[in-house]
């Protein structure tokens, strides 16, 4: 298998022995989701992998502050996008992630289309379908695409994505409305 | 129905859900139904492609384990921890001195450490001047002592040299204690170096020897050496220490008695003196190198007389050495 990463986190107290198993629970059932919508919003599986990384070991610290207001996904998606935020405001990875972008071949998500398609000519309008909307997804702002990650691949609801992003919901409407009209201009290109 | 869902419905379906009426238009109208029926496809598709990446990226080559491990706890005390590496340590040491007391270890060393112990002799400071001894004889003669060679300088006295040799069956070579790099000069028979030429002669000192001093040496000094000093050796005086030379130590010391008119004149101040400590430690040849008086001077002479010194050394043996002693004399 590949490489095994542990990250120890020293425990303050006794009491951290259970809390640490509850939040080893919250790990199974959230990492995935978190690092999807990292790797969706970067495209970069390292940056993704670290940030993930950071968004649990920032959950850990805080995990007293969480009063439970609201579901456990969405305090985490805050933390996330809060990292995404810093991550894209970083003069420091600015250079590099142009790099990336001119780079040698950004990530062609048009490959990670489901081949169960009825005909090969299915196979290919699904493949340009997704490319179309990958491609308006890297265009987007870092807000809109942010909210149009969380709607259409996290599948979180309007009140879910305000709470996570901070927004009002109306904010979130807006900017949903603007990607998905990018996204249709996009579509009907072909047509 | 002529007019198709504007922009603004149609986002809402997938934004916020379907209202009613969005439905039943769509369900009639066909274009309408179309442009959803792609919308959501193409975002379904494009979910389920973010969401086969990821869990391919994420699984394949990575598997992040994030697990909240409590911190190792540390066992047992730092205090056990050490004292124990002192005793560990201790032990070692001890090993070391150990090995280091048998024979083939100490061998061993000693092969590959050869000049473990550096003689620094050879490279003090040598006070020739100073470092000298002397030596005197005669044969009470009236003519002063002629010129001629100085006996072979060895290191122990038997014989002295005279200018006219002793018939004798068994003879024994003369020689003075001197040094061995004594200057000389060449010639048939013995004699003073800085003796005249002439008709030969011992000189017209005493105790056997050459010369005007005494005691069985060569020269105007006294002992068994050559030259003016005393003693023994070469040259002027007794060995003065520095050069290779080490001060006599004093051992044994007597109290200078207060004179009975010094006292009453209530006199005071140093005397100094100067002795030749000989190689039993013995004070000799005690004399005033700068006077007090009224009968102190004899006082502190008396009193330096019965001193015992630990003897000067040179290179490993004893030697005459002469020292300076001041003896102060106060009134309490």
């Amino acid at each position: 298998m590949g490489t095994v990463v542990t990250l120890g986190v020293a425990d303050a107290g006794g009491a951290g022995a259970e809390s640490s198993v509850e939040f080893d629970a919250l790990v199974q059932a959230y990492r995935p989701r978190v690092f999807r919508f990292l790797l969706a919003s970067l495209r970069d599986r390292e940056s993704a992998e670290n940030l993930t990384q950071d968004c649990f070991l920032r959950a850990y610290r805080a995990r007293d502050q969480f009063r439970g207001a609201s579901s456990p996904a969405t305090w985490l998606m805050q933390i996330a996008i809060n990292l995404v935020r810093k991550h894209e405001s970083s003069s420091r990875l600015k250079f590099w992630r142009r790099a990336l972008h001119v780079g040698v071949y950004p990530e062609d998500l048009g490959d990670w289309t489901s081949d169960r398609q009825a005909t090969p000519e299915a196979a290919v309008v699904a493949k340009e379908q997704v490319r179309a909307i990958w491609s308006v997804v890297a265009q987007l702002s870092e807000r809109q695409r942010t909210v149009f990650l969380l709607r259409f691949v996290e599948e979180m609801d309007l009140l879910e994505i305000a709470g996570a992003t901070g927004m009002k919901e109306g904010t979130v409407k807006t900017h949903l409305f603007r990607a998905l009209q990018s996204v249709r201009a996009k579509l009907e290109v072909p047509k | 129905m002529n007019t198709h869902l504007s922009a603004l419905q149609i986002s809402e379906c997938f934004i916020d859900g379907t209202e009613p009426f969005v439905e039943q238009h769509a369900r009639e109208c066909d274009d309408c139904r179309a442009e959803l029926a792609l919308l959501e496809d193409s975002l379904s598709r494009f979910r389920g492609a973010v969401g086969r990446w990821s869990s391919h990226v994420d699984g394949a080559e990575y598997q992040v384990v994030f697990r909240s491990t409590p911190a190792r706890q540390v066992s047992g005390s730092w205090r056990l921890a050490g004292v124990s590496s002192l005793a560990a340590h201790a032990m070692l040491l001890a090993a070391v001195f150990v090995l280091g007391t048998f024979h083939p270890v100490q061998n061993l060393v000693k092969q590959h450490f050869t000049d473990l112990v550096i003689d620094l002799r050879p490279y003090l400071a040598e006070n020739k001047q100073h470092s000298g001894g002397g030596g005197g004889g005669g044969a009470r003669q009236v003519l002063d002592a002629s010129k001629g060679k100085l006996p072979k300088p060895e290191p122990r006295h038997f014989t002295p040299p005279r200018v006219d040799p002793v018939e004798a069956k068994l003879q024994m070579p003369p020689s003075i204690f001197a040094p061995p790099d004594v200057p000389n000069l060449q010639a048939n028979n013995f004699g003073d170096p800085l003796g005249k030429l002439g008709i030969p002669s011992n000189g017209t000192g005493l105790g056997g020897g050459i010369g005007s001093g005494a005691e069985g040496g060569v020269g105007p000094g006294h002992g068994v050496g050559a030259g003016p000093g005393s003693d023994a050796g070469f040259g002027g005086g007794a060995y003065t220490a520095g050069g290779g030379v080490s001060a006599p130590h004093l051992l044994f010391k007597v109290e200078p008695e207060y004179s009975e008119e010094a006292r009453k004149a209530k006199w005071q101040g140093t005397v100094l003196l100067s002795v030749i400590v000989d190689e039993m430690g013995r004070p000799n040849h005690v004399r005033v190198l700068r006077s007090l008086g009224l009968g102190l001077d004899q006082k502190a002479m008396d009193a330096v007389s019965q001193w015992r010194f630990k003897p000067g050394q040179k290179d490993g043996k004893a030697v005459p050495v002469i020292a300076t002693i001041e003896v102060n004399f106060r009134l309490l």
